[in-house]
């Protein structure tokens, strides 16, 4: 059999954690935002940032799921390379059924007039700029971004050990923070806020495809190298 | 093919630590090993080596003839079972079965289940959660049931108690006899298991010091029992490795007395003659280095 879905396999039978959990938290927040909503009544509705939650948990996904699963896929024989794929795999799936469900939810909650309450959780300005399928685009990813990010440091950690997190994280600090004063000392962090003012998301979103690419292409990289 | 596994000239170096040095051996087919050693010798990490799950510093390695590296056609043939194996923390044993399952393609579900029977596991509850003898039972478990053509166990009973290891023996030489394959085992326990291997090999400090047919190395010493003058007699010039006095009798071990003229000599003196055991075997061959392993 493709031992590349068999990896997706072993990792969807891990239901709490890459199903339920991520949805759990998301409902959970969004309940109390529900209830608050019937409590106030407030005459122009109000939003909340709870949705936030579900891709943060992505990002958390994505760092979480080497350390779980790639001592137990070695040790029963899988490839590396095929690890990568099944994994790749399940995360973009993941992304792509959520931001699905995201935006249904939006949708609903659009033609509810925010659930009867008036409340944005899902279906917010910016983020929905007229169109689902454009909205769809924008949480899908986002959560992709996300998702790779937290793999490739996973990955990293795995390939380089904790002195090599260690130093890699060191040395981000210390780029940042030269950065960060070169900015500062030239006055051009106005010029920055500007053009992500500038952008709709939707522009913001399909930039963060070439991330996506190399977070993924050097998660191989590091895996292929690295050890039990 | 009968060459399973073809190892020349294998070195492991960690840092400046060389916990494999320049190691040379071959595995051949439908055969019982015995990989033995001290903790910390290097079988782990010539075993690791061997599922490329660890990278060799230098040597050569072939296994099925073909490097093992990212090679779904040798992967899929091993099973490697060993004690330090991580499962994912949500997983229940059902969990790990079925993955299992997926993984070799030789897997035999009915005899899965049948073996969590015998050794009485709960299949829902979660791994993390089970006791350090049931963790190896779901090793065993796997191992058996995985019926790989190459199937390794490192050290796969620990914390398992006197009946859950005689029941992995037996279940291990039934299984063994109805469905050969290479098998190789690595343990501490030598008199436990130096009834089903046929073929030894033993590292310390990274070096393979033994490497020996079973049938050969009982050859190569006996026990021989009687009154204390007689065996005096008897053992007089010879390489003694053993003795254990009882009373006014004598049992001793003896090397080097494997043909039957000698034999026939002890016996007309009076003496019983009985085969030695592999673990005192060892201990002696290896200058002890195997001893605490062997004791604990």
């Amino acid at each position: 059999m493709n031992r590349s879905a068999g990896v997706m396999k072993m990792h969807l039978r891990d239901k709490l954690g890459f199903l339920y959990l991520p949805w759990i938290i998301l409902l959970a927040s969004f309940f109390i935002n529900l209830i608050i909503g019937g409590l106030i009544q407030e005459e122009k509705g109000f939003y909340s940032g709870g949705m936030m939650s579900i891709f943060i948990y992505m990002l958390v996904m994505g760092i979480v799921v080497v350390p779980q699963s790639i001592s137990f896929a070695l040790g029963l024989g899988v490839r590396r390379s095929d690890y990568f794929t099944g994994t790749a795999s399940t995360l973009t799936m993941l992304s792509f059924i959520f931001s699905a469900v995201l935006t249904l939810l939006s949708w609903v909650e659009a033609a509810t007039s925010g659930w009867g309450m008036k409340l944005g959780y899902f279906h917010l300005p910016y983020l929905f700029n007229g169109s689902h399928i454009q909205e769809f685009l924008v949480y899908f990813l986002t959560m992709l971004m996300l998702s790779f990010w937290g793999f490739i440091i996973a990955c990293y950690h795995r390939r380089f050990g904790k002195a090599g997190t260690f130093t890699l994280f060191i040395v981000l600090f210390l780029l940042s923070s030269l950065f960060s004063f070169y900015m500062t000392y030239f006055g051009d962090w106005m010029a920055v806020f500007q053009w992500f003012a500038d952008k709709t998301a939707m522009d913001l979103a399909i930039r963060t495809i070439p991330f996506s690419i190399i977070f993924a292409a050097l998660s191989y990289l590091f895996l292929r190298r690295s050890t039990v | 093919m009968s060459r399973i596994v073809e190892v020349k000239g294998l070195t492991k170096v960690y840092g400046n630590f060389e916990a494999v040095k320049d190691v040379t051996f071959t595995i051949e087919a439908n055969k019982i090993y015995g990989l033995l050693g001290r903790n910390g010798a290097g079988k782990t990490t010539i075993m690791h080596m061997i599922t490329a799950q660890q990278f060799k510093t230098s040597g050569e390695l072939k296994v099925f003839g073909e490097e093992p590296y990212e090679n779904n056609r040798v992967l899929s043939q091993i099973c490697f079972i060993k004690e330090s194996q991580k499962y994912p923390d949500n997983y229940r044993v059902i969990d790990v079965l079925e993955v299992a399952a997926m993984f070799f393609p030789n897997w035999d579900q009915a005899f899965a289940h049948e073996l969590i029977e015998e050794f009485r596991l709960p299949l829902k509850r979660r791994v993390k959660k089970l006791s350090r003898g049931m963790l190896s039972a779901v090793g065993i478990i796997v191992g058996l049931a995985s019926r790989a053509p190459l199937t390794i166990f490192d050290e796969p009973y620990l914390g398992l108690d006197a009946v859950a290891r005689e029941l992995f023996y037996k279940r291990l030489i039934e299984d063994y006899a109805e469905h050969p394959r290479t098998v190789v085992l690595s343990t501490h326990l030598i008199d436990e298991v130096s009834q089903l291997l046929e073929h030894v090999m033993v590292i310390d400090q990274g070096k393979l010091i033994l490497n020996e047919d079973t049938e050969v190395l009982r050859g190569r010493a006996i026990s021989v029992g009687g009154t204390t003058s007689q065996v005096e007699e008897f053992i007089k010039g010879r390489n003694v490795i053993h003795r254990e006095p009882f009373g006014g009798l004598l049992t001793a071990t003896v090397m080097g007395v494997g043909s039957t003229d000698e034999k026939r000599r002890a016996e007309s003196l009076g003496l019983t003659i009985a085969p030695v055991s592999l673990q005192q075997l060892i201990v002696h061959l290896t200058g002890g280095s195997v001893r605490k392993a062997g004791e604990a």
